[in-house]
């Protein structure tokens, strides 16, 4: 497969202004908000980027986009440094950003036409592309509305459409279906779906374990700047030692109780967290009765139990020793 | 460059400045209207100014008015966008220079600001009793002027804007633009400092007394004005200082 999208050894060094303290400035701080990370995406893939708010994902999808300049590392899109032609790099890429940013003063289908125009679209293209694109994400009744008149789920699919006008070669997609109503957010998954079907390459970050797991061929799992982990969903989770995640609630344990537990052949690993106690089991171990049998010998209050098969975000637990979003 | 994406920008913004046409009359013109029947008519009746004030007055007020228009088309509309709506990143990323989307900016601002100038000069005949006599003669100069007077204006706008955080322009008017105009020769001549030079001297650091001396000398000729080669190289000096400022505001603050 042909990469599409390369990333080498990429690192952003924000430098932060420490405000006004009063006092003269002290050596700059800096944040490393994406530390030498590198990967490759094929031609007709959808990549994810999942992490916590933080990771670096949003910087990531800036510097791949141009806006912002890398510290160190080069990104390339169909082999175009970002960094060195952004102009040529643009003709390729299209960004839905995470914070709407659509342009009120224009109405709906000039958001688009307008964005095809200033990629150098003739007039009639321009028309044409943009009744189809608002017909495919039924829009087309609100073509000559105003932008402030319209709900979440409606400004992100007219930026997915405005996206689309140029013909991009890269969508890249920052967490598109944030704050998003479960309705809106599958029909987005879907249209997002639709496009990869008709051989656009997509790259999304996302939060969401469903999401990525759902839409994406491969996923890097990252945090604090850094890829942790880079898979298929399926691969991913069979990262998650013995298969199977239980997770008992209780109002009291002890060390006791853990070390109990814990020398259950079957149990391959337990996780005390508060209020909680997370067990990696092997795959059909049977093991719930014996488990809560061991809570009430040891006089525990059992207050729920929860048996499931990993998800992306026990993966992400897994590798960090915290939740994706707290 | 990329002149498609430049002129698309360029339509853009003229449409919605066609739209917002009765704002724009308004915010351009009550201002200086008030200000000519204030100065030029009341006060005149009153006999507190002289007859030939208003030869002073009128190339001031156009010169505000002409700055004001060009500034307020780029700074506020700038401010916004960078600062809180962040719609103008749609246009950064279409497949033109960064620096070319600020460049527009200071080519629509000049746009409006002449546009402004050419709507105050038949209210001033208007509102001034007694009208007032103005030398549209000299028409190249005049032209010339309009244009660098066009481009200071948006470009101090643009230098304003690319720096000014959302929550500071209500400061922006006190500390930027009542200063300006004031000490911008707008009410009277910049020759009649001679009895406050330090103030002489102050003033030069205003962009609006070029542009007042300016008009001054292309059409009220008559007055005493500073000498054509000085209000050039003024004008000219605030051009190149004002978008080279500018243009590295705006490329901080879309370019990380």
């Amino acid at each position: 497969m042909t990469p599409i999208l390369e990333v080498r050894n990429l690192k952003k060094v924000f430098s932060i202004n420490s405000g006004r303290t009063g006092k003269k400035s002290t050596a700059p701080k800096t944040v490393t908000a994406v530390d030498g990370i590198s990967f490759t995406v094929n031609e007709g893939e959808i990549f994810g980027l999942l992490g916590p708010n933080g990771a670096g994902k949003t910087t990531t999808i800036g510097i791949l986009t141009t806006r912002i300049i890398p510290t160190e590392g080069n990104g390339f899109v169909a082999g175009i440094d970002v960094a060195r032609e952004p102009i040529r790099a643009k003709r390729l890429i299209a960004i839905v950003p995470q914070k709407m940013n659509l342009d009120h003063s224009l109405k709906v289908r000039e958001n688009l036409t307008f964005h095809a125009a200033y990629f150098g679209l003739p007039k009639k293209v321009r028309e044409e592309r943009a009744d189809e694109l608002l017909e495919w994400l039924q829009l087309k009744d609100r073509a000559n509305d105003r932008i402030d008149r319209l709900s979440g789920g409606m400004t992100q699919r007219i930026m997915i459409a405005r996206a689309l006008m140029h013909d991009p070669k890269i969508l890249f997609l920052d967490e598109a279906t944030v704050g998003l109503d479960p309705q809106s957010r599958l029909m987005i998954w879907e249209k997002i779906k639709d496009l990869n079907q008709k051989g656009l390459s997509i790259i999304l970050t996302t939060h969401h374990m469903e999401e990525a797991d759902k839409l994406c061929h491969r996923v890097a799992v990252m945090d604090h700047g850094k890829i942790i982990a880079l898979d298929t969903p399926e691969n991913l989770k069979k990262m998650i030692p013995g298969g199977e995640v239980i997770e008992m609630h209780l109002a009291s344990s002890d060390g006791s109780l853990l070390a109990t537990m814990e020398a259950i052949p079957e149990v391959q690993r337990v996780e005390p967290l508060d209020g909680m106690v997370r067990l990696y089991v092997a795959p059909g171990s049977k093991l719930l009765t014996r488990l809560v049998s061991i809570v009430e010998d040891h006089q525990c209050e059992l207050l729920d139990v929860r048996v499931s098969h990993p998800t992306l975000e026990n993966v992400f637990i897994f590798l960090t020793g915290k939740g994706l979003r707290e | 460059m990329n002149l498609k994406t430049f002129l698309a920008l360029m339509r853009r913004d003229t449409l919605v400045a066609l739209r917002d046409i009765t704002s724009f009359m308004v915010r351009t013109l009550v201002q200086p209207m008030f200000l000519l029947f204030i100065f030029g008519n009341v006060m005149m009746r009153m006999s507190l100014v002289t007859g030939g004030f208003k030869e002073i007055l009128v190339p001031g007020v156009t010169a505000l008015t002409m700055l004001f228009a060009g500034m307020q088309a780029v700074t506020l509309p700038l401010v916004l966008d960078l600062g809180y709506t962040k719609e103008i990143e749609d246009r950064v990323l279409s497949p033109i220079g960064v620096h070319f989307i600020a460049v527009e900016k200071i080519v629509m601002g000049t746009a409006h600001s002449i546009v402004s100038g050419l709507l105050v000069l038949p209210l001033a005949k208007v509102m001034l009793h007694g009208g007032v006599s103005l030398n549209l003669h000299q028409w190249e100069l005049t032209i010339a002027l309009a244009i660098l007077i066009g481009l200071v204006s948006s470009s101090l706008g643009l230098t304003i804007g690319s720096y000014i955080k959302p929550e500071k322009v209500g400061l922006m008017f006190s500390l930027i633009v009542a200063p300006i105009i004031f000490f911008g020769c707008t009410y009277y001549p910049w020759e009649a400092l001679y009895r406050i030079p330090w103030m002489k001297r102050l003033v030069l650091i205003n962009p609006l007394v070029y542009m007042a001396e300016g008009l001054r000398a292309a059409i009220t000729p008559a007055v005493p004005h500073m000498p054509l080669h000085w209000i050039l190289v003024g004008l000219t000096v605030s051009l190149i200082l004002f978008t080279w400022v500018g243009l590295a505001g705006f490329y901080r603050r879309v370019i990380d």
